[in-house]
């Protein structure tokens, strides 16, 4: 029997392999879309500042929200892994997490819990230096974040905001991987007044011998830490905190630092500061857009589209759309695939069809009728002129407004998403009556 | 234009991820969701009004720590804490509040849209305040976006027969908080029999 999204089934299957919530990766687990390489230097620019300034690397990445940097950077976690002379640990700062005002404590408590869950890697953890380093650790951090020890029973006692949080030491592997846990979730969530404040210097020392001894378990080279999600910090005076004020603490950890920062605070007023302090951010652009009216589309789509056995089941018109309407951000991409599968279904299509795609662009639209007039005069500018990505932090973020697109010529390619061309248009229309 | 009944089929299928009821008129809304409540199936839900009072935040955050837990024994969450976490969330965005609510619920994109997912209902007038200040949650929404106002009264005899008069009373204390009233009982009553589908 030919297959067929009408089917309740194959529907759900195709669902199961698309994910636009979480990264992609290699390796395809249901409910996960699976990464696939795309055509950047990314990786090569990533690899040669890890390897030319070994264990002292200081990177940041960025690029525009559902561009991809999440799935590029765990694979690069993973080739690196597997080909380098470094240990490596991928810090989450969304794990367990809120980093949205989250401040430079709140990312070094991070750095500092995955750290320590990777220890679980090694198997000497009972050897005396590993056993006594945890303990200095453990000491410390009770010491920092007010904890007490209750009765005989090996039970700490910490409070976090207010609330008690009892850890028992029978597992002290254990116990301090939840002290971390969460004081780094209190760090993030907690108002400015609760927090911890600075984080001691006997504990970036504690973190730089654990980070020593993985160097030594591994007879190599100083680590690499991959910070994730520290895109997500939309404050700005947290981003300055950490992006800025911070990097004298970031420069005593010993190991190479590859953090993601949000796109906008690399703009505008903050730009000077931070390229002095990290050197240009290296930025991942959203993939080609295509064209409509020409017949071709970047590989990377169609890959997408049969990695979710979905290459038999879309017309091709279909496919451009969606990718065109996608403006190269592959988190949309996948969302308009998700949907243009469950409108066929409900359609009692085979396959997905041109009028299932342009239903999925129609619904993606209603987010751009809400762009104020402001927002519109600084968008018709922005793509008049092609400058001022400064001031337009907001068309930078859902619903995207303006795509940064790979240089052509030397600087990026300022282009308007193609989901926010029909409220651009009506508004050039307005004005152009007005001055009539 | 979409269907409640398509809005329940999404969530259904996907049972993960974030949609958005979009809203005008509380009467709009209230038939929505009876329409929703019809077609979703075996999948709970749980309810809260959003606003900028604390204790609304502080329920946010208890709702969301039971996907995020952190503690000594975490397969030993209480009974209740495990049924929240397992529900549809409904987080219903009281009116101008996006300013203060955006940041919190934009910080935990991960643990809302974690399955079975969530619903944020949000009227019209705020999506663009919302969106401007939960930039990375508004980007796991997408094109999944629905309407009350021009939802259709269309549906399959089997959502009609499944139609109530009444919303669980968890939804109902939201909505009493919410600007405008909702219909009475009669008058959805009235409604769903104007809405049968037809017998052919």
């Amino acid at each position: 029997m030919p297959r067929s999204l009408s089917d309740l089934q194959q529907l759900r299957t195709a669902l199961g392999r698309l994910n636009a919530e979480r990264r992609a990766e290699l390796g395809g687990r249901e409910d996960q879309t699976r990464y696939e390489p795309r055509a950047s230097e990314l990786h090569k620019r990533l690899a040669l500042e890890v390897t030319s300034r070994r264990g002292k690397a200081r990177t940041l990445v960025t690029g525009q929200i559902g561009v991809g940097k999440s799935s590029e950077l765990w694979q690069f976690f993973h080739d690196q892994k597997n080909a380098s002379e470094e240990f490596i640990v991928y810090c989450d700062l969304e794990q367990q997490e809120h980093p949205e005002r989250c401040g430079a404590t709140g990312v070094f408590l991070t750095i500092f819990r995955d750290c320590w869950t990777e220890t679980q890697r090694f198997k000497r953890r009972s050897e005396r230096k590993f056993l006594q380093l945890r303990e200095e650790i453990l000491t410390r951090l009770i010491d920092w974040l007010g904890g007490e020890r209750v009765g005989k029973d090996n039970k700490l006692l910490f409070k976090f905001g207010g609330m008690d949080f009892p850890v028992f030491l029978n597992e002290p592997n254990k116990a301090l991987a939840l002290v971390l846990g969460k004081a780094a979730q209190h760090e993030a969530v907690s108002e400015p007044s609760d927090r911890f404040g600075l984080v001691p210097d006997s504990l970036v020392n504690l973190l730089n011998n654990l980070l020593d001894w993985f160097t030594s378990q591994i007879r190599g080279q100083a680590p690499l830490l991959i910070i994730d999600h520290v895109d997500k910090i939309r404050d700005a005076a947290a981003a300055e905190d950490v992006l800025i004020k911070a990097v004298p603490h970031w420069n005593r950890i010993r190991a190479s630092i590859v953090m993601t920062a949000p796109f906008e605070h690399t703009l505008g007023d903050l730009r000077h500061s931070v390229e002095s302090k990290w050197g240009r951010p290296i930025m991942l652009y959203p993939v080609p857009i295509p064209e409509l009216s020409s017949g071709s589309i970047p590989p990377i789509y169609l890959k997408i589209v049969k990695n979710a056995g979905l290459d038999a089941l879309i017309h091709q018109e279909s496919l451009h759309l969606l990718a065109r309407y996608s403006g190269g951000i592959l988190r949309s991409y996948v969302q308009f695939l998700i949907d243009a599968c469950k409108e066929a279904h409900l359609a009692g299509h085979r396959r997905i069809e041109p009028s299932d795609a342009r239903k999925v662009i129609q619904d993606a639209e209603i987010a751009y009728q809400d762009y104020t007039t402001t927002e519109l005069a600084l968008l018709d500018e922005i793509s008049d002129k092609e400058t001022g990505l400064g001031e337009a932090a907001t068309l930078l973020r859902s619903p995207i407004g303006l795509v940064v697109a790979e240089p052509k010529d030397g600087d990026p390619e300022l282009l308007v998403h193609p989901l926010a061309r029909s409220a651009l248009a009506k508004y050039q229309l307005k004005k152009q009556k007005a001055f009539a | 234009m979409s269907t409640a009944e398509q809005l329940a089929f999404s969530i259904c299928t996907e049972r993960r991820g974030i949609h958005v009821v979009l809203w005008d008129d509380q009467n709009d809304l209230v038939r929505a969701l009876l329409a929703l409540f019809a077609g979703l199936d075996d999948l709970r839900t749980s309810a809260l009004l959003l606003s900028d009072q604390e204790k609304d935040l502080l329920a946010l955050r208890e709702l969301v720590e039971t996907r995020i837990e952190i503690s000594e024994d975490a397969s030993g969450l209480e009974e209740d804490r495990r049924l929240r976490r397992d529900q549809l969330w409904i987080l219903c965005l009281q009116q101008a509040s996006s300013i203060a609510v955006g940041p919190w619920l934009n910080g935990w994109r991960r643990p809302i849209s974690d399955p079975p997912g969530a619903m944020l209902v949000i009227r019209r007038a705020d999506f663009g305040s919302f969106q401007r200040n939960a930039p990375d949650i508004a980007s796991f929404i997408g094109p999944r976006i629905y309407d009350a106002s021009t939802m259709l009264s269309v549906f399959s005899k089997t959502t009609h027969e499944l139609l109530r008069t009444r919303l669980p009373d968890e939804i109902e204390a939201v909505l009493r908080r919410l600007p405008g009233t909702s219909p009475s009982e009669a008058d959805v009553a009235d409604w769903i029999k104007a809405s049968a589908p037809d017998e052919r």
